[in-house]
């Protein structure tokens, strides 16, 4: 009980102190007092000490199994490995809460360390902003959903955790993804106070860009984890499936793209400057909003977490949240004005612009669709939704403008690109990425998207790895050295443009996989008896049979289909239907047979006395890409996220030495 | 147990409280705290942050020149004005005092690039020094206010500096007080 | 303004609005799901649309045709039941009482002919626990136990 009365008033306490760190802060930087502002930031760190000490608090009980708390008990069991117990501290409701608070103060406590010698005038703001939100997650711990409530009978065993849950990917998933949704509270704390100090000139931009980067790198690899989980783990063979929740994921990442593409025309040309705050501002309240999509039981999803009564508190302080913020910014209007004008369509800018653009139109779509049942029930009473073709429809032609830029944007300068330039550069990939629309054609691929999607893919992977070259030719001749240290060397001193580049081949790589998975996926569905061969697109599946396998925590019945590719053997798919034990519970798994071209995917149901099974097989051409895209794009964001030297000392006061 | 396990709380919860209020009890001096900086330092921060952005921009143009994006008119209506405004900084700097090589409060070193940066930055330097001498900037000539919305930089933007040793002198003299260079 | 600046203008209006009307134009029926309750839809048939209900499978109605893939259920609402027939590999989880969500176009017979059946993620069934729903627990027991003698018989 010790542990529980700690673990309750560390939360209250916090909450009084996150309350104490709001006004101290607010105060003392109006006042421009120290002492103020310095009890804001000690209690913003008291708060992280008792934050961290109410967390260790319930993963400590989790792991000994007191079943007293009823957050115990409901997400743990005797059977229940300790990994699994440890993970169960965000696999509830209240647990999943506790995490986002505790990697919030986790952050405010590593921003207030970080700017000890710099941002001075900023920092009273940052901190109280940073608190409001986690006052606002105490707030709900403290009377919407208590994770150290008490059972008034202690069960003997708890009812533990679903085995489709027990999984690494399952695991992983939502740490990963809250790692980055919470980072984005930091950018907007220092928006918030470069807004209200009015100092919003270039400043905020640098401190906040890594920031943005290790959260949006978090986000992003995220949304990756959880499709990749969703392929192999849900048995329908696919990765997305634009539901509420995954997209309440993905729009933040892409208001978070363009911030980071947009920072970067302000800090260069002075431009832009209310388009980055409002970007911002946006990917805050679509993180806010994302928590409360799967927690409200607004919107029905495969996903959510169970129906909660406190959706109304999230909605309230979203609309508290969107109209604070844009007083600010209207209030603020006048020093947000650019420094410089646009100058040609054929520079950097203009496609940074295009950029943004786009992805506020996409972001704008899949809002809209995501929330157009609960619109619609308002207005005419009844729920529609809209389903993936919709948003297919509408985001495919406005990516294809992406898939274009990847590859355009790094092909262009800053302010203008010369017009007899412009044709040098742009020709080889044009006419590679030609190339390949001729080659798709000829082999007889037709459907419109995908050859486009793949055609401009291939122009982009072109002009980026052309700019790769020419830039180690220019290193060589400087230095001399062999052509990949050129390489490496060009990447380490231009980390910020290179390692964009290789975000954007990354991304690229992810595309062609995307289109073709989706455009050229052939599914088909047949019952087969043991001997049997079916064909499906350009693969043949021979049905070897079933056999019975029993573990510790489940039975199962195998099935075993070998895979042939014109009279070859190219591997074997082991779908499975399994019966866990406790809790009972069937569930299916995917035999897939992974490879660079495509995926073998097979499920299989309803086995009968003579080992006949129904199955259902799809082949995805070039899915694997996807993962791969991914891999790329994550060790470019590596790249920029590293420092440099000259930039290490962004806003540092300097002294002489007297 | 009871009564013990009661004291520890108390006493955690104290200790936690104690050490958020304690700034107003007694506040710990810290140079950098918000307004003990001096104007001075402030202004110097602002100037070095303010070259090594100049230097970051003048790299970018030369390096698509170097791809071959630009060409070269473009690149010296590019060059050119950020040549100036690093000049700017330059004569700003040495104003008030900074020389290259001095080295920040409490810090090791601000400089420790590899060998190719400093060549890159000096052929920077080189680069802004040539197109001072090719302009024929005189000494008479206002600091242009650009990039710098700080207003705490206005008082140092009015004064004239001297070619050779950048001392400030006023708009009478017609010999530099601290180099003796005739102004022109 | 320059001309620069309005042919700047030009080009952002002509982009946003062909992306904005991309965007509504997306809202067409064909892509649009209506979400009805069984009892709507018994008393209304709504013949063209794509509809989506929710709701458990009663007691007794599922029936399976292994070898033609076919599965046959009705769903209940408040009052009614919908009859729904679905062509394929089914989802875990579909079992008598169990929560479904079935997506598709009512026939002329009034049956729904779904072409997508959704069974509840696990942690739904965590709620379900939590408000007191006693059924599925008891029904996973007699299903686990259904199925192990299902899999004795086919593997003999």
């Amino acid at each position: 009980m010790f542990l529980v009365d700690l673990g309750r008033y560390s939360i209250f306490f916090a909450l009084l102190l996150s309350l104490a760190s709001i006004f101290f802060s607010f105060f003392g930087g109006f006042l421009k007092n120290n002492r103020l502002t310095k009890v804001g930031s000690n209690s913003a760190i008291s708060v992280f000490v008792l934050v961290v000490t109410a967390s260790c608090s319930l993963i400590y009980l989790l792991m000994i199994r007191d079943y007293r708390v009823k957050y115990v008990a409901n997400h743990v069991n005797n059977s229940l490995e300790s990994f699994y117990r440890f993970s169960a501290f965000w696999g509830g409701q209240e647990g999943s809460l506790m995490l986002w608070l505790l990697l919030l103060c986790l952050y405010c406590f590593l921003v207030i360390r970080q700017n000890q010698k710099r941002n001075l005038d900023l920092m009273p703001f940052v901190t109280g902003t940073l608190m409001i939100t986690a006052f606002f997650f105490l707030f709900l711990l403290s009377f919407m959903t208590l994770p150290f409530d008490l059972n008034n009978v202690p069960p003997i065993d708890g009812k533990g955790l679903n085995p489709l849950l027990q999984d690494w990917g399952m695991v992983i998933h939502p740490p990963n993804l809250y790692l980055g949704y919470v980072g984005y509270v930091v950018p907007f704390s220092f928006c918030i106070a470069a807004l209200i100090t009015g100092k919003l000139d270039n400043d905020w931009i640098q401190t906040i860009r890594r920031w943005t980067l290790f959260a949006w790198f978090f986000n992003g690899t995220g949304i990756l984890l959880g499709g990749a989980w969703a392929y192999k783990e849900l048995g329908w063979g696919g990765y997305w499936a634009w539901d509420p929740v995954e997209n309440a994921s993905l729009m933040p990442w892409l208001t978070g793209t363009a911030f980071l593409h947009s920072i970067i025309i302000q800090e260069k040309r002075g431009m832009l400057k209310v388009w980055n705050v409002v970007l911002i501002i946006l990917t805050y309240l679509l993180t806010i909003f994302g928590t409360f999509v799967t927690r409200s039981g607004i919107l029905s999803s495969v996903h959510a977490f169970a129906n909660s009564n406190f959706g109304w508190v999230f909605l309230v302080y979203l609309l508290i949240a969107l109209f604070l913020s844009f007083v600010l910014v209207f209030v603020r209007l006048k020093k947000l004005k650019s420094e410089h004008e646009l100058e040609s369509f054929f520079s950097r800018e203009a496609g940074f612009l295009l950029n943004n653009v786009v992805f506020v139109s996409i972001t704008f779509a899949i809002f809209w669709g995501t929330m157009f049942p609960v619109v619609s029930e308002l207005v005419e009473g009844i729920k529609v939704t809209v389903g993936p073709p919709f948003f297919d429809q509408v985001n495919v032609p406005i990516g294809m403008f992406l898939l274009l830029l990847l590859g355009a944007g790094p092909l262009m300068a800053w302010r203008i690109t010369s017009t007899s330039q412009i044709k040098k550069s742009f020709i080889v990939p044009t006419i590679v990425g030609l190339l390949g629309t001729s080659i798709l054609l000829f082999f007889e691929v037709h459907h419109f998207y995908g050859v486009l999607a793949i055609s401009l893919s291939i122009f982009s992977i072109c002009a980026i790895i052309i700019e790769f070259h020419k830039g180690a030719n220019l290193v060589k001749e400087r230095t001399k050295l062999n052509y990949f240290t050129c390489i490496w060397f060009l990447t380490m001193n231009n980390k910020r443009r290179f390692g964009g580049y290789i975000v954007h081949l990354g991304m690229a790589i992810l595309f062609v996989g995307i289109a073709a998975s989706s455009a050229y996926q052939v599914t088909e569905e047949v019952r087969l008896r043991p001997g049997e061969s079916f064909h499906v697109g350009s693969v043949r599946m021979r049905y070897e049979g079933v056999k019975q396998e029993v573990s510790n925590s489940y039975r199962a019945v195998r099935a075993k289909l070998s895979v042939f590719i014109k009279g070859y053997q190219i591997g074997s798919v082991s779908p499975e239907r399994r019966i866990y034990f406790t809790p009972p519970q069937p569930t299916t798994e995917a035999g897939i047979r992974r490879g660079f071209f495509s995926d073998v995917y097979a499920v299989f149901s309803d086995v009968d006395s003579g080992g006949a099974a129904s199955f259902k097989f799809m082949v995805n051409p070039l899915l694997n890409w996807i993962w791969f895209g991914g891999i790329v794009f994550s060790l470019g964001a590596i790249v920029c996220f590293l420092p440099d030297r000259w930039s290490r000392r962004k806003g540092q006061i300097f002294t002489l030495k007297e | 147990m009871e009564f013990f396990s009661l004291f520890i709380l108390s006493l955690f919860f104290l200790m936690v409280f104690v050490f958020a209020f304690w700034p107003l009890v007694r506040v710990p001096v810290n140079l950098f705290d918000m307004n003990i900086v001096s104007e001075k330092n402030k202004k110097i921060s602002r100037l070095m942050f303010e070259r090594e952005n100049l230097y970051k921009n003048i790299l970018e143009v030369r390096f698509d020149r170097a791809m071959k994006k630009l060409s070269n008119e473009d690149y010296s209506k590019l060059l050119n004005p950020l040549n100036q405004k690093a000049l700017n900084v330059l004569r700003r700097l040495e104003a008030l005092g900074v020389k290259e090589g001095d080295v920040a409060f409490g810090e090791n070193q601000v400089n420790k690039n590899s060998n190719i940066e400093n060549d890159v930055r000096s052929e920077i330097e080189e680069e802004i020094l040539r197109y001072r001498n090719n302009n024929k900037i005189s000494a008479q000539e206002n600091a242009i206010q650009e990039n710098l919305s700080d207003k705490e930089i206005t008082s140092v933007e009015t004064t004239f500096y001297c070619t050779t040793c950048g001392n400030s002198f006023g708009t009478e003299d017609k010999f530099c007080s601290n180099c003796g260079s005739k102004i022109k | 303004m320059s001309a620069n600046k309005i042919k700047f203008l030009i080009a952002g209006f002509v982009i946003v609005s062909s992306f904005l009307f991309l965007a509504i134009s997306g809202f067409k029926s064909e892509n649009l799901v209506y979400f009805l309750t069984v009892d709507e839809v018994v008393k209304q048939k709504p013949s063209s649309n794509s509809i989506r209900v929710q709701g458990k499978i009663l007691e007794g109605s599922l029936k399976k045709k292994i070898e033609s893939m076919q599965i046959y259920f009705k769903i209940l609402g408040e009052v009614n039941a919908l009859p729904v027939t679905y062509k394929g590999v089914p989802p875990d989880l579909l079992e008598n009482g169990f929560p479904v969500i079935a997506e598709g176009k009512i026939n002329s017979k009034g049956t729904l002919v779904a072409n997508n059946l959704m069974v509840a993620c696990p942690s739904k069934f965590e709620e379900m626990k939590e408000k007191g729903d006693v059924m599925p627990e008891d029904h996973l027991r007699l299903m686990q136990k259904a199925k192990e003698r299902r899999l004795k018989n086919s593997l003999k």
